[in-house]
C-alpha cells in the first residue's frame, strides 16, 4: 500500500525533529501574564491588611491554567508577598481574592460579584470582559484593559501595563 | 469600598527573581510576543488562517436562542441555511444545496468526529443537538480545507466545538417552548482527583413546523477532562433516540437511535511542540415505517503532531484512519443498496508547513494524502499566502484542490430498470482560487472580505445508457465554474450595542460535458440563492437586558423555484437573577402566512410560520 510508506516516512520525520521551538502553550504564557499583572496593579490599603499576607490568585473554570499558575508562581514574590493560587467553584467565594481569572460558565456571575470591589479580574476570550481580557493575535497572547472597571473597584494600573495593551478604556478624566 | 488612592504600601514592585523558566525571565512586551500554540491545536489556530472562517460564539449561540444547531448556523453569513421540515435543514457553503437537501459538498464534524454519512455524503441534522449552553463555538470555514480536515471538505468545513468540562460546573437546567416545540435540558458538571471535571447531561426535544410532523428527540450523554498542562485527556460520549412523523403522500414514521464514544490524549513538550492522538467510535441507525432502514458504523482513529522547525518553519503532520459498516435495507419495491452492506476503509496522511518568509507574511504549503476504496490515491494540496501589512489586518490567497470521493449513493444506488448505481463513478474535484483581506480596522469596527472562484470538474450526473432514457447511471458528467463574495463584519456603535451584516453573493456557471448523455441538466447539481444579507443589531442594556433585531434576506431559488424572502427575529434575554434568566424570541415576524426556504420535489412543500419562543435558564 503506497500510504504506508508515507506514513513511514512521517513518522520518521516526527523522529528526527527534536526542534528549538519558538512556541510555547498558551496557557503557560497567561499564567505567567497573570501573576506578573500584580506589580503594576495598586490596590487599596484595606485589601493587605497585614503585610505578610499572600497575594491571592483565583481561578474558576480554569483547573489546568491553576496548576500551571502554581507551578510558576511558587518561588515567586512580590515585594515580601509570595503568592496563593485557589481554584474556586463559585462566584460567591470571591472575598479574599486579589487576582480572579475566570473563564466558562460563572464568568458573567463571577465578574458581577467582582464589580466595585479591589479584584482584577481577568477574563480570555468570550463576550464577557474582565479588567483585563486576554485574546490571541496572531498567534501571540495579548490583552485588552478597561481602566473604568479597574477605576470602579478602586484599583490603579500603572501606565507602563496600559501602554501594552491593545486598547485601554480609559477610566473617567480626574 | 476602599477609595480609589494609591497605596503607599504598594506592591508595585519589579518582578520576582526568574527561576527555572524561559518565560518568566522576559518583559511583559517580550511576553506578548511570545507565539502561543492553541489550546485545542489546529482547531483554534484555524481563526488566525488565511481562509474565510467566521466563528459562531456561544454569545452568539445563545442569542440564536432557539436552542437548535441547524437554526444557531444561520448566523454565519458564509453558510446558505434552509429549513427543510421539523427537523431537518439543507445546510451547504458556496453552493450546491441538492433539491433532496442532501448538500454533500460540506464536512461537519462535531469535537473532531465526522457526522456526515458514508451513505451520501449528506449530514442527517436531526441527529445532531446538545445542551446549546455546553457548546464553546462554531467554526464555519467556507472554501475547500481538505489539507487539514480531508475529502469532502470541498466548499466548506463546520467545526462544533464544546466546552471543556472545567467550563461547565454546576447544575444547569434550561428549557424553551414555543407553540410547536418544547425542548428541556439539563445538566450537571462536577470535579474528581485532583485536576478532571466532568458533566453529564439529559436532553428532551420536541419540533413540528407544520403539522402532522413532529419530531422528538432525547439524547444523553457526558464528557469528561483531565490532566495537567502536559498531558489533557477527554473522553466523550453521547447516546440519543428520536422519531419524526413525515408526510410522504402518506404518513411516515421515522425513528433515529444512535451513540458516540470519543477519547482523546493531547501531550504538550517543553519545546512547544503538540501531539494528539484521538480515537471514536460512533453508530447511527435510522427505520422507516415503510420498511426502508439504514445503520452505519463507524469507527476512527487520528494523530497529529505540531512542532517548530528552526526559527521559520512551523508543522503539522498527521495520519488517520477511518472505517464505517453499513446495511442498507430497502422498503418494498423502491431503491436498495448492491450490496446491501458494505465496509469502507480510507487511510490518510497529511502534512502542513507555515513558512515565516518575512515577518508579516507566511506561506503554508500543505497536501493531505487520501486512500478510499472506491478511487484509490487521492491528493487534496493547497498554498496559501498570508501577508500582515499592519498589526490589525490580513491579506490571504490561496489556491486547492479538494475532492468528494463517491459515497454510497452514488455508486450503489439502484432501482430495477430505472437506476443502475454509478459503476464508473469517480471523484467530485474543486481547483478553488480564493483572495481575502480582514482587518480590525480600529476599536469598534472589524471585518472580514473573501472571493473566491472554483473550478469543478466532474460533478455529478445522472445519464441514459445506450439501452435508452432507462435505466440511469451516475457520472462525472457536469463541469462548470461558480464565484463568489462573502463578507461580514461587526461594528460597535457603543459599548453596549453592536451591529452585525452580512452578505454573500454568488453565481455558478455549470455545464453538461460534451458526450454526457445527462437527463437532468446542471440544475440537478444544486438549487441556490444568489444573493444573502443579513442585519443583526445586538444591544445590552445594562446588566441585565439583551435587545436583538436581526433580518435577513434570500433571493429566489431557481429550480425547483422559491420566492424570495425577508425573514426578521427579535429577542429579549432578561438576566433576572445571577442564576435565573428568561429570554423571549421571535422569529419570522413577518411572515403570518407561512413560506418555504427549500423546496425538495419528493416531499410536500412545508410552511414556516411565525412562532414565539420562550426559554428559561437556572444555573447554580
Amino acid at each position: 500500500m503506497r500510504l504506508a510508506s508515507i506514513l513511514l516516512a512521517m513518522s520518521a520525520i516526527v523522529a528526527l525533529g527534536s526542534p528549538a521551538s519558538a512556541q510555547t502553550a498558551q496557557e503557560e504564557v497567561k499564567a505567567t501574564f497573570i501573576y506578573r499583572f500584580v506589580s503594576y496593579i495598586g490596590w487599596p490599603p484595606a485589601s493587605f491588611p497585614d503585610a505578610g499576607l499572600p497575594v491571592q490568585l483565583c481561578v474558576i473554570g480554569a483547573d489546568p491554567l491553576a496548576r500551571t499558575l502554581e507551578r510558576a508562581t511558587m518561588a515567586q514574590r512580590v515585594g515580601a508577598r509570595h503568592f496563593e493560587v485557589r481554584r474556586i467553584g463559585d462566584a460567591d467565594d470571591i472575598d479574599a481574592c486579589h487576582v480572579l481569572y475566570v473563564v466558562g460558565d460563572r464568568t458573567a456571575a463571577a465578574l458581577r460579584a467582582a464589580r466595585r470591589r479591589a479584584i482584577l479580574s481577568i477574563t480570555s476570550g468570550g463576550s464577557e470582559r474582565g479588567v483585563i481580557h486576554f485574546t490571541i493575535v496572531d498567534a501571540r497572547v495579548r490583552f485588552y484593559i478597561d481602566d473604568a472597571l479597574a477605576e470602579e473597584g478602586g484599583l490603579t494600573i500603572d501606565p507602563r501595563l496600559l501602554n501594552l495593551a491593545l486598547s485601554v478604556r480609559r477610566r473617567s478624566a480626574s | 469600598m476602599p477609595a480609589s488612592a494609591f497605596a503607599e504600601e504598594s506592591v508595585l514592585t519589579a518582578p520576582g527573581r526568574s527561576s527555572d523558566s524561559e518565560l518568566e525571565d522576559l518583559s511583559l512586551e517580550q511576553l506578548g510576543d511570545v507565539q502561543v500554540t492553541s489550546v485545542s491545536g489546529s482547531a483554534q489556530s484555524v481563526g488566525e488562517a488565511p481562509a474565510a472562517i467566521f466563528v459562531i460564539t456561544a454569545d452568539d449561540i445563545e442569542r440564536a436562542g432557539n436552542r437548535s444547531i441547524p437554526a444557531a448556523l444561520r448566523q454565519a453569513p458564509n453558510l446558505q441555511v434552509a429549513r427543510l421540515d421539523s427537523a431537518n435543514y439543507a445546510i451547504t457553503a458556496r453552493g450546491f444545496n441538492h433539491s433532496s437537501g442532501t448538500a454533500n459538498k460540506l464536512l461537519v464534524m462535531v469535537d473532531g468526529r465526522i457526522v456526515y454519512t458514508p451513505l451520501y455524503s449528506g449530514v442527517f441534522w436531526d441527529e445532531q443537538n446538545a445542551i446549546m449552553e455546553d457548546l464553546d463555538r462554531i467554526e464555519v470555514v467556507s472554501g475547500p480545507g481538505g489539507v487539514l480536515w480531508g475529502s469532502n471538505a470541498v466548499n466548506g468545513v463546520i467545526n462544533i466545538v464544546s466546552r471543556e468540562a472545567h467550563e461547565t460546573q454546576g447544575l444547569l437546567v434550561s428549557g424553551g417552548a414555543s407553540e410547536t416545540s418544547r425542548a428541556l435540558g439539563a445538566r450537571y458538571g462536577g470535579r474528581f482527583g485532583d485536576n478532571g471535571a466532568y458533566r453529564v447531561y439529559g436532553l428532551g426535544l420536541r419540533r413540528s413546523v407544520d403539522e402532522p410532523t413532529e419530531w422528538r428527540n432525547y439524547q444523553l450523554g457526558f464528557r469528561s477532562d483531565w490532566g495537567g498542562a502536559r498531558d489533557a485527556f477527554t473522553l466523550q460520549g453521547d447516546l440519543y433516540h428520536g422519531d419524526q412523523d413525515q408526510l410522504v403522500g402518506a404518513l411516515r414514521n421515522t425513528e433515529i437511535s444512535g451513540g458516540n464514544i470519543l477519547g482523546r490524549w493531547t501531550r504538550r513538550f517543553s519545546s512547544g511542540a503538540e501531539l494528539s492522538v484521538q480515537a471514536y467510535a460512533d453508530r447511527s441507525e435510522r427505520r422507516v415505517s415503510s420498511g426502508i432502514s439504514a445503520e452505519v458504523d463507524a469507527a476512527a482513529v487520528d494523530t497529529q503532531y505540531q512542532f517548530s522547525l528552526g526559527e521559520r518553519h512551523n508543522l503539522i503532520i498527521g495520519a488517520g484512519a477511518r472505517t464505517t459498516e453499513d446495511a442498507f435495507t430497502p422498503g418494498p419495491g423502491t431503491v436498495f443498496l448492491n450490496p446491501a452492506a458494505r465496509r469502507l476503509d480510507t487511510l490518510s496522511a497529511y502534512i502542513q508547513d507555515t513558512v515565516a518568509i518575512t515577518d508579516d507574511v507566511d506561506l503554508i504549503a500543505g497536501v493531505k494524502l487520501e486512500e478510499n476504496d472506491y478511487t484509490g490515491l487521492e491528493y487534496m494540496p493547497s498554498l496559501r499566502l498570508a501577508w500582515r501589512p499592519d498589526a490589525g489586518s490580513l491579506v490571504w490567497a490561496a489556491v486547492s484542490r479538494a475532492v468528494r470521493t463517491p459515497s454510497r449513493f452514488d455508486t450503489e444506488l439502484q432501482n430495477t430498470g430505472v437506476l443502475n448505481g454509478g459503476p464508473t463513478f469517480g471523484s467530485e474535484d474543486l481547483l478553488a482560487y480564493e483572495l481575502g483581506y480582514r482587518a480590525q480596522a480600529n476599536e469598534r469596527l472589524w471585518f472580514s472580505l473573501s472571493t473566491y472562484f472554483n473550478v469543478y470538474d466532474d460533478l455529478r450526473t445522472l445519464e441514459a445508457t445506450s439501452l435508452g432514457v432507462f435505466p440511469l447511471e451516475v457520472r462525472n458528467g457536469m463541469s462548470g465554474e461558480t464565484y463568489g463574495v462573502e463578507a461580514w463584519g461587526s461594528y460597535a456603535i457603543a459599548d453596549w450595542w453592536r451591529l452585525n451584516a452580512g452578505l454573500n453573493w454568488q453565481d455558478k456557471d455549470l455545464q453538461i460535458d460534451p458526450g454526457s448523455a445527462d437527463v437532468f441538466g446542471v440544475d440537478f447539481a444544486g438549487n441556490d440563492p444568489n444573493l444573502q444579507l443579513s442585519l443583526r443589531s445586538l444591544m445590552d442594556i445594562g446588566d441585565r437586558i439583551q435587545l436583538d433585531l436581526s433580518g435577513r434576506y434570500v433571493s429566489e431559488l431557481p429550480s425547483p423555484q422559491v420566492d424570495a424572502y425577508v425573514a426578521v427575529d427579535a429577542r429579549i434575554g432578561l438576566r433576572i437573577t445571577d442564576h435565573f434568566e428568561l429570554s423571549i424570541a421571535g422569529y419570522n415576524l413577518l411572515d403570518g402566512d407561512g413560506r418555504s426556504e427549500f423546496i425538495n420535489p419528493s416531499l410536500p412543500p412545508i410552511e414556516i410560520e411565525r412562532s414565539l419562543f420562550i426559554s428559561a435558564r437556572w444555573r447554580s
